[in-house]
C-alpha cells in the first residue's frame, strides 16, 4: 500500500489524497464481496444496536429479581428463561452486550492510545528511548496476556476502570510493535525522506504521512484485539474478576450459570454462545478487513 | 546464527529484569498500602503495621525493589499470607501438574493441526479447505473456559464418559491423573491447533509451489510423499515460532482451565491467591510463568534460526 503511495508520480496531497481515496474503495469493494465479513460486520451491528438500544427493547430490569420464578425456562414471558435469581436472561443478554462492547472498545482504545505512539517514537526516532521502549514491549509480552491481566486486575482491586486498564496493558505492547516495525519502513520511503527534506516538521511528519500509510493494519490489528478483549473480559468476568456485581455481564452469568449445569444446561448455553457468536462475527470481520486491506496477505492464514 | 543468539543470550538478563520490574509494581499498582487489601476484614492497625514490616514495605521502594529481587534470585520468593508457606515450594510441588497440562494439549492440538493443515492446502479453495479453516478459526474463536463447560456438559454430564473434575497430583499418580487431565488439555489445546492449522496451511500453500516439488512431481515421486515429507518438513519451520508462542498461551489458559477442573496445578494456586490477595504468592507465580515463557520464546527463535539457516534477523 504505502509503495504505490510513494511511487506516484503526482507528488503532494492532492495526488495521495485521490490515490488513498481509489485504495480505500477497493478495499470496500473486495470486503463486500466477502461473504463471511460481511455476516460478522452484521453480527457486530446486531450486538451494537442491542447495546445502544438495549433499554427499549429489553423485556425486563436484567438486575430485576423475582425468587419465585427462579431456573424457569425458556417460556412466553422470559423468552430465554430466567436465572438463579429469577432474572430474565434475554434482558441480561441484551445489557450485557453494552458491558462487553464498552470494556472491549475503551481497552482497545486506551492500548491504542499509548501503544501507538510508544511505537512511532521508538520507531522514527530509534536511540536509547527507543531501545528502552521496546525492551519494556518485550517484558510486558513475556508474560501470558490472561495471566497479566489476572494479575493487574487483582492487585488493583475491581471495578471497571481497573479492567480496562488491565485488558488494555495486554495490547499495548501489541500496537507498539506493530507501529514500530511499520514506522521503520515507512521511514525508509521516498515520499517520507521528501517531506523530511522539506522541512516537515516531525510531529506533522508522523501524523500526516506515517500515521495515515498504516492505518490499515492498526484497524486489522485493533479488530483482533477488540474480540480478544471481549474474550478476555468475559474470562475475568467467569473468574470474578470483571466489572462488579449489579451490572449484567456474560462471563458471570456463565459463572453463575455452571453451577446448575446438571440441571438447567440451557443456563450455560446462552451466554456461552452469545459470547462465541459475537467474537466468530468480530473475527470474521476482521479476517476480511485484513484480506480487503491487503490483498497480498490472501494466501496467508 | 552465532551472533544471533550471542545477541539474544546478552537481551536475556535486561528482559528478565524489566519483567521482574513489572512484576514487583503489581503489589503497588494500586494507590495506598495493599496492606489493607490483603488483612480484608480482620485488618486493624496493630496488624497492619505487623504485616507492613513482615513484607518490608516499610521501606523505600528501591530497597524493597532490589532486596525482592536479590531474594528472588536466590530463590527465595518469600511467604504466602495465608498460609505462611514458601511460595517457591508450593509452586515447584504444582508445577509438574501444569506443564503436564500444557504438554498434552499442546500433543493433540499438533497431531490434530498438521493433517488439517496439509489437507486443506493441497484442496486450496473447495469446501475441504473452508470447512477445515472454519473449524480452525472456530476452535480460535471459542474461548477456552466455554469449550471446557462444552466438554463438561457432553461428555461429563450426558455421557458420563470422563469425570468433571478433580484429580491427583501427576508427580503422585500419572496414570490416574491422566484421565482427569483429558478434557482440560483438549479445552487448552484448540486454541492452539486453530492457529498452528492456519499457520501450516499457509506455509503449506507457498511451498506447494516451488520448484522442487515440481521437480520432485517431475521425478514421480507419489502426492503422499511430497506432502508429507517434501512439503511439511519446510512449510512446517515457520509453523515452529507458532509452536512455542502457542506452548506459552497454554500456560496462561491454564489459569481458567485449572479453576474450572480443580486440577492442582500453579493456574489454581493463583486463583486462590487472587481471591486471598495472597501478593507475594501471585507476584511469585507471576515471575516463574514469565520465565518459563521467556525460556519457551528463546529456545524457539534458537531452534527456528538453527533449522533455517537462511534467517537472518536484525
Amino acid at each position: 500500500m504505502a509503495t504505490e503511495t510513494a511511487r506516484d508520480p503526482r507528488e503532494g496531497k492532492e495526488g495521495q489524497g485521490i490515490l488513498v481515496h481509489r485504495q480505500r474503495t477497493l478495499a470496500i469493494r473486495r470486503l463486500r464481496r466477502n461473504k463471511a465479513a460481511m455476516v460478522g460486520g452484521a453480527i457486530l451491528i446486531v450486538l451494537i444496536l442491542s447495546a445502544i438500544f438495549a433499554p427499549l427493547i429489553a423485556p425486563y430490569d436484567p438486575i430485576d429479581m423475582d425468587l419465585a420464578r427462579a431456573l424457569d425456562p425458556p417460556s412466553v414471558d422470559h423468552l430465554l428463561g430466567t436465572d438463579s435469581f429469577g432474572r430474565d436472561i434475554l434482558s441480561r443478554i441484551l445489557f450485557g452486550a453494552r458491558v462487553s462492547l464498552f470494556i472491549g472498545l475503551a481497552s482497545v482504545g486506551w492500548a491504542g492510545l499509548v501503544g501507538v505512539p510508544a511505537g512511532l517514537v521508538a520507531g522514527y526516532f530509534g536511540g536509547t528511548l527507543g531501545t528502552v521502549l521496546m525492551r519494556l514491549v518485550d517484558a510486558l509480552l513475556s508474560f501470558p496476556p490472561i495471566l497479566l491481566a489476572i494479575a493487574i486486575s487483582a492487585s488493583m482491586g475491581g471495578g471497571q476502570g481497573t479492567l480496562i486498564f488491565a485488558l488494555g496493558m495486554i495490547y499495548v505492547p501489541v500496537f507498539a510493535r506493530l507501529v514500530r516495525g511499520s514506522t521503520l519502513s515507512l521511514r525508509e520511503e521516498v515520499f517520507v525522506m521528501a517531506a523530511e527534506s522539506y522541512g516537515v516538521g516531525t510531529a506533522k511528519l508522523l501524523m500526516r504521512h506515517i500515521l495515515p500509510n498504516m492505518i490499515g493494519v492498526v484497524v486489522v490489528q485493533a479488530t483482533i484485539g477488540f474480540s480478544s478483549a471481549i474474550i478476555s473480559e468475559a474470562t475475568l468476568s467467569f473468574l470474578g474478576l470483571g466489572v462488579p456485581p449489579p451490572l449484567p455481564s456474560w462471563g458471570r452469568d456463565l459463572n453463575d450459570a455452571r453451577v446448575y449445569i446438571r440441571e438447567t444446561w440451557w443456563l450455560v448455553m446462552i451466554p456461552a454462545l452469545t459470547i462465541v457468536i459475537s467474537v466468530l462475527g468480530i473475527n470474521f470481520l476482521g479476517d476480511g478487513l485484513r484480506d480487503a486491506l491487503d490483498p497480498k496477505m490472501r494466501t496467508r492464514g | 546464527m552465532l551472533s544471533y543468539i550471542a545477541r539474544r543470550l546478552l537481551q536475556l538478563p535486561l528482559l528478565l529484569l524489566f519483567a521482574s520490574l513489572i512484576v514487583f509494581s503489581l503489589m503497588h499498582l494500586a494507590p495506598g498500602s495493599p496492606v489493607p487489601l490483603m488483612l480484608g476484614d480482620y485488618s486493624d492497625p496493630e496488624a497492619e503495621a505487623a504485616l507492613t514490616h513482615a513484607l518490608g514495605l516499610d521501606r523505600p521502594l528501591p530497597v524493597q525493589y532490589l532486596s525482592w529481587l536479590g531474594n528472588a534470585m536466590r530463590g527465595d520468593l518469600g511467604f504466602s499470607v495465608a498460609n505462611r508457606q514458601d511460595v517457591l515450594g508450593e509452586i515447584m510441588a504444582r508445577l509438574p501438574n501444569t506443564l503436564a497440562l500444557a504438554a498434552l494439549a499442546m500433543t493433540w492440538a499438533v497431531a490434530i493441526a498438521i493433517p488439517i493443515g496439509i489437507i486443506s492446502a493441497v484442496r486450496q479453495n473447495t469446501w475441504v479447505d473452508y470447512l477445515s479453516m472454519g473449524v480452525a478459526l472456530g476452535g480460535i474463536s471459542i474461548p477456552n473456559f466455554i469449550l471446557a463447560l462444552f466438554l463438561i456438559l457432553v461428555i461429563s454430564v450426558q455421557l458420563e464418559w470422563l469425570p468433571i473434575s478433580g484429580g491427583p497430583s501427576v508427580t503422585k499418580d500419572a496414570v490416574g491423573a491422566l484421565k482427569f487431565l483429558i478434557l482440560p488439555a483438549l479445552a487448552l489445546g484448540a486454541r492452539g491447533a486453530g492457529v498452528i492449522a492456519r499457520m501450516l496451511r499457509s506455509c503449506m500453500v507457498e511451498v506447494l509451489h516451488q520448484d522442487y516439488i515440481t521437480t520432485a512431481r517431475g521425478k514421480g515421486v507419489g502426492n503422499f510423499r511430497i506432502y508429507w515429507r517434501h512439503a511439511l518438513k519446510n512449510a512446517f519451520i515457520p509453523t515452529l515460532t507458532v509452536l512455542g508462542i502457542n506452548f506459552a498461551y497454554m500456560l496462561g489458559g491454564s489459569v481458567v482451565i485449572e479453576q474450572i477442573f480443580s486440577l492442582p496445578g500453579i493456574g489454581g494456586y493463583l486463583m486462590q491467591a487472587v481471591l486471598g490477595r495472597d501478593f507475594p504468592v501471585i507476584q511469585g507465580i507471576s515471575l516463574c510463568v514469565a520465565m518459563v515463557f521467556i525460556f519457551v520464546n528463546l529456545t524457539t527463535d534458537i531452534l527456528y534460526s538453527y533449522v533455517d539457516p537462511r534467517i537472518r534477523y536484525d
